[in-house]
């Protein structure tokens, strides 16, 4: 369905030495700077896939979907979505996909909210029936009647979203592009945007390119997730798996009775192990504890922390995604 | 075609509801406009009392300011405007969601300027025609336009509006390579104000500069037109006006997809 080969974009920046001097030195001779915002990816999504596509800020993971929705050309590289190449057949491509850039609107911002729908309706040239019957599919499950007849520039940002993500998939796209959907939503919100998003997935078999930081997102929706950094494709594989290989720490958290006061815990002597490869967190009666859990078990470490404290209450946790996420994004790397 | 027409359409309709939804909006660019054509005729009447002549350069006071009256009219039934358009699409970053739509991105352009179009015909031309017949009647001077040549003054109109739209649409291609926008928006309008004959008659400026006019499209945009319709533009004359406005008409289209054509695929999205 999607299918990228040697993806690269290049970008040609202007660099100027700082200063008035600079600035018109520049306006002369300004040293030219290529960047590669995507450098060499490669991957095949199939349909009804939900992958996540996640990385750091200006990893370039918005150049990458800007290729794959035929906004931009790439330098070289090949991207085919369902046999088209996007960016020599926009408008074909078009037609099969829906977008959603969770920090602008697709709607006519002045126009009441049911306008900007009927006016959809003819872009994307859908009869009369497939249109209620799609409009009415909305309404039901992100509840759009509250607000359909007003103006899109009055909406909440819960509001607008929802209608978004119904205007995105209005016409029944192939492949749904979603850029950070559930920013700035509150979680009823959040949870909302997911079930319309797994609706339409398991409904019409829609393939899903989610892109977000919230790893929460991910962990709902998607069965598959790439990371890019620099550029480059680091890790494209399971959710699972990524936990399982790369989540080589476990965290339990403590309720003592007593409020803990600032003795030092020194539980990196205690266990042979380095003190930067324990993470200790304190606050009121409440002590948290990452630690490696290939070098010190579950049980040793309950054992140590019941020695010492009267422990009212523990919690044991598997690495949380985003501390693996953080720490690939560190490091550049994954290794597995 | 149909399809074309319903597709596209809509981009007019959403643009033009966007245009009356606000009524204050209206007001006020109506009396903006009008109450400038005021000024300017005010101006002329001044100029002609300080004349040692009644005629200057082949207009007497009446047919000076029957010109202004149907420049006026020339001008809203051309009226496009998709510089301002692309700037804020592009520097805003929401070109992607058009570029996101099945339909070409040109013609979305153009389509939503004919929205505004549609809107500057209905609160400017309909008013400024009334008041124009009305000036006729009233002075007497039913003979200073060449009412049998209306329909061919519509045509004229029609060519002038597409080598307007053309014409601003090409030069506000500068956006998509260059970060200074508001000093081009000021060069531009000012340039296709002078040379569309909206400021003063062509026949007034030097011989460099009338020569000059002879080779910009703007001429096209307005003068040819409002000379047809003054009847000072007849026979031979005016089929060879009609004829260099096709020409223009032309040129510029295909002038206009290529350009658009490379910036489209040089173009770095803002936003991301």
């Amino acid at each position: 369905m999607i299918e990228v080969r040697n993806l690269t974009k290049e970008f040609v920046k202007y660099e100027k030495e700082k200063g008035l001097k600079g600035l018109v030195k520049g306006f002369f001779n300004a040293k030219k700077v290529v960047k590669k915002a995507v450098d060499n990816i490669s991957f095949t999504i199939n349909e009804g896939e939900m992958v996540g596509y996640i990385g750091a800020n200006g990893a370039g993971k918005s150049t990458t979907i800007k290729m794959l929705t035929g906004i931009l050309t790439p330098t070289s590289g090949e991207v085919r979505i369902d046999g088209i190449i996007p960016y020599q057949n926009r408008v074909e491509n078009a037609k099969k996909i829906g977008v959603v850039f969770g920090q602008r609107t697709q709607l006519w911002w002045d126009l009441p909210l049911s306008e900007s729908f009927l006016i959809l309706k003819e872009i994307y040239e859908m009869p009369d029936a497939f249109y209620e019957e799609q409009m009415s599919f909305f309404n039901r499950i992100l509840n759009l009647d509250e607000f359909i007849k007003s103006p899109v520039r009055t909406l909440s940002l819960g509001q607008r979203m929802r209608a978004d993500i119904a205007a995105s998939l209005l016409h029944n796209p192939k492949v749904l592009y979603l850029d950070e959907p559930t920013i700035g939503l509150d979680v009823n919100a959040k949870q909302r945007m997911r079930d319309a998003i797994k609706m339409m997935n398991q409904k019409y078999n829609t393939t899903v390119i989610l892109t977000t930081h919230d790893l929460d997102d991910i962990a709902e929706l998607c069965n598959r997730i790439l990371i890019i950094d620099n550029g480059k494709v680091i890790y494209d594989g399971s959710l699972h798996e990524i936990k399982e290989k790369y989540g080589t720490t476990k965290r339990i958290e403590f309720e003592v009775r007593d409020e803990l006061n600032d003795e030092s815990l020194n539980l990196a002597s205690v266990f042979n192990v380095h003190p930067d490869e324990l993470e200790i967190t304190r606050e009121d009666k409440k002590l948290s504890i990452v630690f490696p859990k290939l070098k010190i078990s579950v049980a040793q470490m309950t054992e140590e922390i019941l020695r010492r404290f009267d422990v009212q209450d523990i919690s044991i946790f598997d690495a949380d995604i985003e501390r693996i996420v953080a720490r690939i994004y560190d490091e550049g790397k994954v290794t597995l | 075609m149909k399809r074309f027409l319903r597709k596209y359409g809509a981009f007019a309709k959403g643009s033009f509801e966007v245009a009356v939804m606000y009524r204050v909006h209206i007001l006020l660019w109506v009396f903006g406009d009008f109450f400038s054509l005021g000024l300017t005729i005010l101006l002329w009447v001044a100029i002609y009392a300080n004349s040692p002549t009644e005629m200057i350069r082949g207009f007497t006071l009446i047919q000076m300011i029957f010109y202004n009256l149907i420049i006026h009219l020339t001008g809203s039934i051309t009226y496009m405007s998709p510089l301002s358009d692309v700037a804020e699409d592009y520097y805003d970053g929401r070109i992607s969601m058009s570029l996101i739509k099945p339909a070409s991105y040109a013609i979305q352009l153009f389509f939503r300027n004919l929205g505004n179009n549609l809107f500057s015909n209905l609160f400017i031309t309909l008013p400024t025609f009334l008041l124009i017949a009305a000036v006729s009647l009233a002075t007497h001077q039913t003979e200073s336009l060449a009412w049998l040549s209306f329909p061919v003054f519509l045509f004229s109109s029609l060519l002038g509006l597409f080598i307007n739209y053309f014409a601003n649409f090409i030069f506000s291609n500068l956006v998509f390579y260059t970060d200074a926008t508001f000093g081009m928006f000021q060069l531009n309008q000012a340039i296709v104000r002078i040379f569309s004959g909206a400021l003063i008659p062509l026949n007034f400026f030097p011989g460099w500069l009338r020569s000059l006019a002879g080779f910009l499209p703007y001429a096209g945009v307005q003068y040819i037109p409002a000379m047809i319709l003054l009847g000072r533009t007849t026979g031979n004359d005016l089929l060879s006006a009609i004829g260099v406005q096709v020409l223009w008409v032309v040129f510029l289209g295909v002038a206009a997809q290529l350009v658009w054509s490379h910036s489209l695929s040089r173009m770095k999205v803002m936003g991301g």
